[in-house]
């Protein structure tokens, strides 16, 4: 399994990648979005976790983005929206995908990309 | 069926709602930091129990990054305190250099979202001026939303005859007559309970705020 990880917070990715790799979970982190459509078209991932809001872009949008350059990748987004009203309306708007409240819960988070992994393996 | 609010009203709540989700999200990432940086300390200290040796070093940058997270996210509250505070009276005689820097931080997660860098004034002496320090700031923030898009806005301000200036001076973008003209329309009730007026300067891209002084508290 491999993870990209895609925050504006440097220090958030970093440490979350880390703690992944502990875990055995190999995961690369980028902090912009730009930098992330070139990840993706250079490298194989299979989930990519988008922060909803980044500067210039929504993870929405980017999430459009990155499936352009590869079809098979899979999103989990983060959100710092507290309100359930936000987080519903997020969910809507990014489709089926795992929609996770920050901070977020490394065990859940690891469940969610295992989820996510065994669906698409069940789709191919 | 509650009647509907008056139009300053809403304006001034959505001004309240829009700041607060704002660093309210900002006070979620530095917990999603601390959180992560205290994960890592937790898995490196069980690594250790093992056997595994750890850098001290390492250990030391976690903790400056959970203090520096801490001192983040302390100075979003301070900031929220500040703005909480600014109804507390309706006139106030206030220091702009003060009520912009504040500005500065409210707005930086909505200037950060639209690459925009707002720099706030340099350190100068006192420039006050007596308004609403709460309606001059929902003005100057509707000037933001308005206008802020991929740009260095320098902010500086200056006395005037009877009240103060503040000068919004954008370095990469000029804003269009039909942007100037909407922002007089849009902002006319709240330029007139803050005694502003705008104008804007396309050769220098200067966006200029003039406000008369308020008869202050001790005259009313």
């Amino acid at each position: 399994m491999r993870i990209l990880l895609v925050d504006d917070e440097q220090e958030l990715v970093s440490a979350l990648a880390e703690r992944l790799a502990f875990r055995g979970i190999q995961a690369d982190w980028v902090c912009d979005a730009e930098s992330a459509i070139r990840k993706v078209r250079a490298d194989h991932y299979d989930v990519a976790v988008l922060d909803v809001r980044m500067p210039g872009i929504s993870g929405i949008d980017l999430k459009k983005r990155l499936a352009e350059e590869n079809p098979e990748l899979r999103f989990i987004f983060m959100t710092g929206h507290g309100s359930l009203a936000d987080f519903q309306t997020g969910s809507a708007e990014a489709g089926s995908d795992f929609y996770l409240a920050k901070p977020v819960k490394l065990e859940l988070l690891i469940e969610k990309l295992q989820t996510v992994i065994g669906n698409k393996k069940e789709q191919k | 069926m509650n009647p509907p609010l008056p139009p300053i009203a809403e304006t001034g709540l959505r001004f309240f709602g829009a700041v607060t989700a704002s660093a309210s999200h900002e006070l979620k990432n530095h917990l999603a930091i601390i959180n992560e940086n205290a994960g890592l300390l937790d898995d490196l200290a069980q690594m250790a129990g093992r056997g595994r040796a750890i850098d001290p070093n390492r250990l030391l940058k976690l903790a400056a990054d959970l203090i520096a997270q801490v001192r983040r996210a302390d100075a979003t509250i301070g900031a929220m305190n500040r703005f909480a505070h600014s109804v507390d009276r309706t006139i106030d005689a206030l220091d702009l250099n003060a009520l912009l820097d504040l500005m500065a931080r409210l707005a930086q997660r909505l200037m950060a979202m639209r690459k925009v860098r707002l720099i706030p004034p340099p350190p100068q002496p006192s420039v006050q001026v007596h308004a609403s320090a709460y309606f001059l700031m929902n003005l100057i923030w509707r000037v933001l939303d308005a206008t802020a898009r991929e740009s260095e806005i320098r902010m500086t301000v200056e006395s005037a005859p009877d009240g103060a200036r503040i000068h919004l001076d954008y370095s990469d973008i000029a804003l269009d007559a039909e942007t100037v003209e909407r922002l007089g329309e849009e902002n006319s009730v709240l330029s007139d309970i803050v005694n502003a007026e705008s104008a804007y300067d396309p050769t220098n891209r200067r966006l200029s705020l003039t406000i008369r002084n308020a008869p202050s508290p001790d005259t009313r």
